[in-house]
């Protein structure tokens, strides 16, 4: 019983962390993004292994574990980093699996990405494929569309898809919206493994989004001044920043919870993830707001990365089982025994 | 990480879960003061002399010296049973016990300890006091030096027990003047002597265990003294990390299982509109999203023991337990209390007769007693978070 990453997991995290803090720092995100910057980016978290980690070593993959990736992720969380990794490790494993060892090699090494569709309208599946109307996520360079059908998760062929991009809040990640109609089936699986693995990655994203906007909001009032003190001298704004860390404590727990419970095949499994993404997801939309809101005037410009956490988690709302489907499951899964 | 037991692990849980069954009351508590008292002295006798006492006290002392996965086991067996929980034994237990452990004396350890763990003696908390409660150093109480005594003049609140207590920790200023942290002392009151008067403060929830203390010139030996004579501060606080481990493992563990009820509750409840009151969907929502913050604190309960396990101290989640633990009990109250509708009303000032109500007035005792919500915010901003201080 322990719930402290190791000496190895924590090493993962730690360069994580001063690698995205050093090549993807928050100023990144008030000057336009550069041409292909991103293309280098997915490149980059190709080399370190973070694309293949859970994969089979003789699949090319590292042979670690999903606790290991909820570690990289709430790290891209904090910086708030691109989603683009998520649906592309998803995909990864649904090739794999599949023996579709070209696709799959083409997403772990980075030439290729993964975009996930999220249901716009219902969606319908039978031999042909799959229609109805979606949101396309992370659309750039895709190699394949990741989408979830009833209990099925599908891998369908873009080509041929209008995958150009919609102005969209979430800059960081482009956006498409399509009929689904007529694209190629190039897998099929069951849902449930998928659908747990994408909640659990979102929600240490989103983690790793209520960190990081703490932080930044902690750094800040120890450095302004108003009527002659620290901020965060004052109760008004201490209270909340210590409020948001414990929320971000609170939710990183079950978090790691939930890895574990998936990794043993707990009973209740389902209990533990579809409760880390709703902690989660509100942790990280209210430490993003009071890191807005305890800046004052300039938490509302794009002068300040503060705006990019509180569009990230709205963005990641709907990923994997929004909070009401989340809640109205979860409440009737039996309490495991201890 | 792992969520696994050992091997031995498992054999101490189903050890303790056997003599459990075997031992747990089948009666309630009593809601009656003295009757209340006599029931946690007599389950502690029996944990006593079942070889249970002190689970987390150090062998030495006589305690079972624990680590931290154990003691967790141990209180997940015992929500399993429904056993009692700490009650009136806690400040004994959690807080005297331990800082006599830490501070006290050979002959103070010898006599205290064992009656302690044995349940022969209760020890109340004497602390707060009507100007020094969040702000425990603005304390006034006074204690004079007079040849081998401390004579003890002024007024004590919100002493839980005091009407049952045999002992008190009763923190005082000793150092005429002196202010603040300094110049304090914390001395072991005997709770019989002459001119101690308690009286019972009757609470919102219609019940009076917590009392008003006055003493005029109790004359207190020297050797009751902890620590030294000015050092009564640091005393206090020998404790901190103690309590942070430990003291709210049971109310995290519960909580899920009083959701569960909740639940249940909310099932089997007919409303006003002829359906069950877990057909509203903001009822259920609430209830849900109550059930998914449980299982996060009981995430923060492994977390805690295995930061104590590990590191011997608990991590940043030690300070946070108990803010959030009493805050969505709060939630979980509300929802209760809209779940009931009306009948959540009836209520004859015992918990008897309105558990549900009962427990929603118990609320803001959570977030008040022991550092009150917003004193555990400045804790986590100074102490966690290193913020600029505020005072």
């Amino acid at each position: 019983m322990d719930l402290i990453p190791d000496d190895q997991q924590q090493q993962i995290s730690e360069l994580a962390a001063s690698y995205l803090e050093n090549e993807l720092p928050l100023s990144r995100l008030h000057v336009p993004a550069v041409a292909g910057a991103s293309r280098a980016t997915r490149r980059a978290f190709a080399e370190m292994g973070w694309l293949s980690m859970a994969l089979p070593e003789d699949s090319g993959g590292a042979g670690l574990g999903l606790v290991e990736e909820a570690l990289i992720f709430r790290e891209i969380g904090r910086v708030v980093g691109p989603t683009a990794p998520l649906p592309i490790i998803l995909s990864a494993k649904i090739a794999d699996a599949g023996g579709l060892a070209g696709l799959r090699d083409q997403l772990v090494t980075g030439a290729g990405a993964a975009a996930l569709a999220i249901a716009e309208a219902p969606l319908t599946a039978d031999d042909g494929g799959v229609s109805g109307m979606a949101r396309i996520y992370d659309v750039e360079d895709a190699a394949c569309i990741l989408v979830e059908v009833g209990n099925e998760a599908f891998l369908l062929d873009p080509a041929g898809a209008d995958l150009s991009p919609l102005p969209w809040l979430d800059p960081g990640t482009p956006v498409a919206r399509i009929d689904l109609a007529g694209l190629r089936v190039l897998a099929r699986a069951p849902a449930a493994t998928t659908r747990r693995n994408g909640a659990l990655l979102t929600a240490a994203m989103l983690v790793g989004l209520s960190e990081g906007a703490i932080a930044m909001i902690r750094e800040y009032a120890g450095i302004r001044e108003t009527f002659g003190r620290k901020i965060g001298a004052y109760q008004a704004v201490r209270h909340p920043i210590a409020e948001g860390a414990a929320r971000s404590e609170h939710a990183k727990a079950l978090l790691y919870f939930a890895a574990l419970a998936m990794i043993e095949n707990r009973a209740d499994v389902d209990l533990q993830v579809r409760s880390a993404k709703v902690i989660a997801h509100r942790a990280a939309t209210r430490n993003a707001d009071i890191n807005i809101q305890l800046h004052g005037g300039i938490g509302i410009t794009d002068d300040l990365p503060a705006h990019h956490f509180m569009k990230r988690a709205l963005m990641l709302s709907p990923w994997f089982g929004s909070r009401k489907e989340h809640l109205d499951a979860l409440l009737h899964e039996p309490l495991s025994t201890i | 990480m792992d969520l696994s037991y050992t091997p031995e692990d498992v054999a101490f849980r189903h050890h303790a879960r056997a003599w459990l069954t075997a031992n747990v009351p089948t009666q309630h508590r009593p809601a009656a003061v003295k009757a209340g008292a006599a029931f946690d002295m007599a389950w502690q006798r029996k944990l006593y002399e079942g070889g249970w006492a002190g689970v987390n006290w150090p062998k030495e002392f006589g305690g079972l010296g624990l680590s931290a996965v154990r003691t967790l086991i141990w209180w997940e067996e015992c929500e399993r049973v429904g056993a009692p929980g700490y009650e009136r034994t806690t400040i004994a237990l959690t807080h005297a016990g331990p800082t006599l452990i830490t501070r006290g004396t050979e002959e103070q350890k010898a006599f205290h300890l064992p009656k302690i763990l044995r349940g022969e003696a209760l020890w109340c908390q004497g602390f707060s006091e009507p100007g020094a409660g969040s702000d425990l150093a603005a304390l006034k109480t006074r204690g004079t030096v007079d040849g081998d005594y401390l004579v003890v003049n002024g007024q004590k609140t919100w002493t839980s027990g005091a009407a049952t207590a045999q002992y008190q920790e009763l923190l005082i200023r000793t150092e005429a003047g002196s202010e603040r942290h300094k110049g304090l002392t914390w001395i072991i009151c005997d709770m019989s002597l002459p001119g101690i008067e308690v009286r019972p403060i009757k609470t919102m929830m219609g019940e009076s265990d917590i009392n008003a203390t006055f003493y005029d010139d109790v004359r207190i030996p020297l050797a009751n003294v902890v620590g030294k004579v000015g050092e009564g501060w640091s005393v206090a606080m020998s404790t901190l990390a103690f309590e942070r481990g430990n003291t709210f493992l049971r109310d995290q563990i519960s909580l899920s299982g009083k959701v569960e009820r909740a639940i249940d509750l909310a099932r089997n409840t007919i409303t006003p509109n002829g359906k069950p009151a877990i057909a509203d969907l903001e009822i259920a929502r609430k209830l849900a999203e109550v059930k998914a913050d449980a299982l996060g604190l009981r995430a923060m309960a492994v977390a805690n023991v295995s930061n104590i396990d590990r590191n011997g101290a608990p991590g940043p989640e030690g300070s946070m337990v108990k803010l959030l633990v009493s805050q969505v009990n709060k939630q979980l109250n509300e929802a209760v209390a809209e779940v009931l509708g009306q009948p959540f009303l009836d209520y004859a000032g015992t918990k008897e007769s309105g558990p549900w109500t009962f427990d929603y007035m118990w609320g803001w005792v959570l977030t008040i007693a022991g550092g009150a919500t917003e004193i555990q915010k400045e804790i986590i901003a100074d102490r966690v978070l290193g913020l600029p201080r505020s005072r």
